[in-house]
């Protein structure tokens, strides 16, 4: 899984060099996040968006964190492909790194899902993804740790549904389990909206504001987790 | 942390299980936090340590017994085996009610008590189906979420997880509770799961964040065990040295669909060592799974 690990990052660094043709949009994000009893941190992720060609884009995120699981919250690698013949499906990659430092505690996924546009406003996830825990205080912070005593295959879902969508303005609303940085376990049923501006050519303000649900499998439920991001894009 | 949208779409649900819920108590049940910072307060009756020999005792657990008014289950079989296998007491980890109803705590209570030895209980999402299921709760059994050390040998902690969340509160007595200093061996007993297997159903704590903290406690702070019900079958996992058990229930007929394999839990505390083994109540020999003496 280590060797697959680091093969799977050099094919994605050597695709990026050689068919370097598209569009780049770095951006950054300051959120704050608070799950009670659990942990409320402040969060700084980098992002970077690669369009290779109009079927290939390759993103990055990096994620730190403050006040509470300090340092490096986690990092992901993601593909998106678009299938020849198909102008409305998409089959993407990931994968993610998650680690609390506090806790001494990480995980390492994987995770593929078909995209559907079903509709201008309406977009669909669907996939799998397997999750390694890891507990050991002496490789948490690995990425190449895929071996685990709790591993486990978990459903991927998502729902987009895009309300405003004007010249620099758009907005949608989405219940989904992933993120590009991070998992949720199914029953949590995040939840949230999402809006983006154009400042200027080039340069976007996005925001978002999320919560999740936990209790569902008891049927006495409550909201467990609030998140709020904000920040700044640059495409070039 | 109230919730009420959620809460309207597991109305149809609910409706369709089968279960009498009060639709208040759905949307605006008394929350994880009051219920914590209550059993905590000491305003409610704290349960004691039981009596046994310090240097062996043994003792079961099971969980969702899910006593209504017509309910048959196997309590009765149960109380056959104390006896033979030396049982000093048990435990039962939530929805001893299943809906929640007052008539169902009082069966509950008498049904528990049938059995001649002490117990132990805590709550689950089934005892809160109706607006006065906490009161019912912890005036028959007290608090949700307490600690007993049995013999200066073992730390019994229960966790109130009828909601599915763990909360501030419970998170850091909890802390406190593992991080005693004693040379107790020490088990987290409570409802709801942290892992069900590598194709997980629902049943389970459902923040990941929230797991990775718990199991970061159990690991950090030597729990020997955490004990759960809700799934109402058998589970074993071992995580980070810590033995994470789903325990099963007794349902009155040989069924294994909802309530998986009947059975029950016995730990066995000897030569200052604890070992566990699974009974099932439908293998010749009782038994289905045991562990050595150790961590």
């Amino acid at each position: 899984m280590v060797r697959a690990s680091r093969a799977c990052l050099t094919a994605v660094v050597l695709v990026v060099s050689v068919s370097w043709a598209g569009r780049f949009t770095p951006a950054v994000l300051l959120g704050f996040r608070h799950e009670p009893g659990v942990e409320t941190r402040m969060l700084v992720t980098g992002l970077a968006d690669a369009s290779l060609n109009p079927r290939l884009d390759l993103d990055a995120a990096l994620g730190l964190g403050f006040m509470q699981n300090n340092g490096i919250a986690g990092y992901a690698l993601g593909a998106r492909v678009q299938p020849l013949a198909t102008r409305r499906l998409f089959v993407e990659a990931r994968i993610q790194h998650q680690q609390w430092s506090d806790w001494r505690a990480g995980e390492n996924r994987v995770l593929g899902l078909v995209r559907a546009e079903v509709s201008r406003r309406v977009r669909l996830n669907l996939g799998a993804a397997y999750r390694v825990p890891v507990f050991d205080p002496a490789c948490f912070a690995s990425p190449f740790q895929w071996q685990s005593d709790a591993p486990e295959w978990n459903l991927l879902y998502g729902i987009n549904w895009t309300f405003i969508e004007r010249r620099r303005l758009s907005a949608f609303a989405f219940i989904a389990n992933s993120d590009r940085m991070t998992l949720h376990n199914p029953q949590q049923v995040p939840l949230g909206l999402y809006g983006s501006y154009q400042l200027a050519r080039g340069y976007s303000i996005h925001t978002r504001a999320s919560s999740g649900i936990v209790g569902i499998s008891g049927a006495i439920v409550s909201f467990s987790e609030f998140i709020f991001e904000a920040g700044v894009s640059r495409a070039f | 942390m109230r919730s009420r949208l959620p809460g309207l779409g597991l109305l149809l649900l609910l409706g369709a299980s089968g279960c009498k819920w009060d639709l208040g108590q759905v949307l605006f049940h008394p929350t994880v936090e009051e219920r914590v910072k209550e059993s905590l307060s000491g305003s409610l009756t704290q349960p004691q340590p039981v009596a046994v020999d310090p240097d062996s005792f043994r003792f079961a657990v099971f969980g969702d017994i899910h006593i209504k008014h017509d309910t048959l289950n196997r309590l009765s079989r149960f109380k056959q085996d104390v006896a033979p296998r030396g049982i000093g007491f048990f435990c039962v980890l939530g929805d001893l009610a299943h809906d929640g109803a007052a008539d169902e705590y009082a069966r509950a209570e008498s049904m528990l008590s049938v059995v001649g030895i002490p117990y132990y209980a805590t709550i689950g999402n089934h005892d809160l189906y109706q607006a006065d299921g906490w009161s019912s709760f912890k005036g028959g059994f007290g608090p949700s979420c307490y600690s007993v050390v049995i013999a200066g040998r073992l730390k019994l902690i229960f966790l109130d997880t009828a909601d599915g969340t763990i909360g501030a509160t419970q998170f850091d007595w909890l802390e406190e509770q593992l991080n005693d200093g004693g040379p107790h061996w020490k088990i987290v007993g409570t409802h709801y799961p942290v892992y069900d297997g590598i194709t997980p159903s629902m049943w389970r704590l459902a923040s990941a964040a929230e797991r990775a903290k718990l199991q970061s406690l159990l690991r950090d702070y030597r729990a020997y065990a955490y004990v759960a019900g809700h799934i109402h079958g058998w589970r074993y996992a071992r995580v980070a040295g810590v033995n994470h058990f789903t325990v099963g229930t007794m349902p009155p007929t040989d069924a294994e669909l909802d309530y998986g394999k009947p059975g029950y839990m016995i730990f066995t505390f000897a030569h200052d060592s604890l070992s566990w083994e699974r009974v099932d109540f439908l293998s010749a020999c009782g038994h289905a799974q045991a562990g050595e003496p150790g961590r």
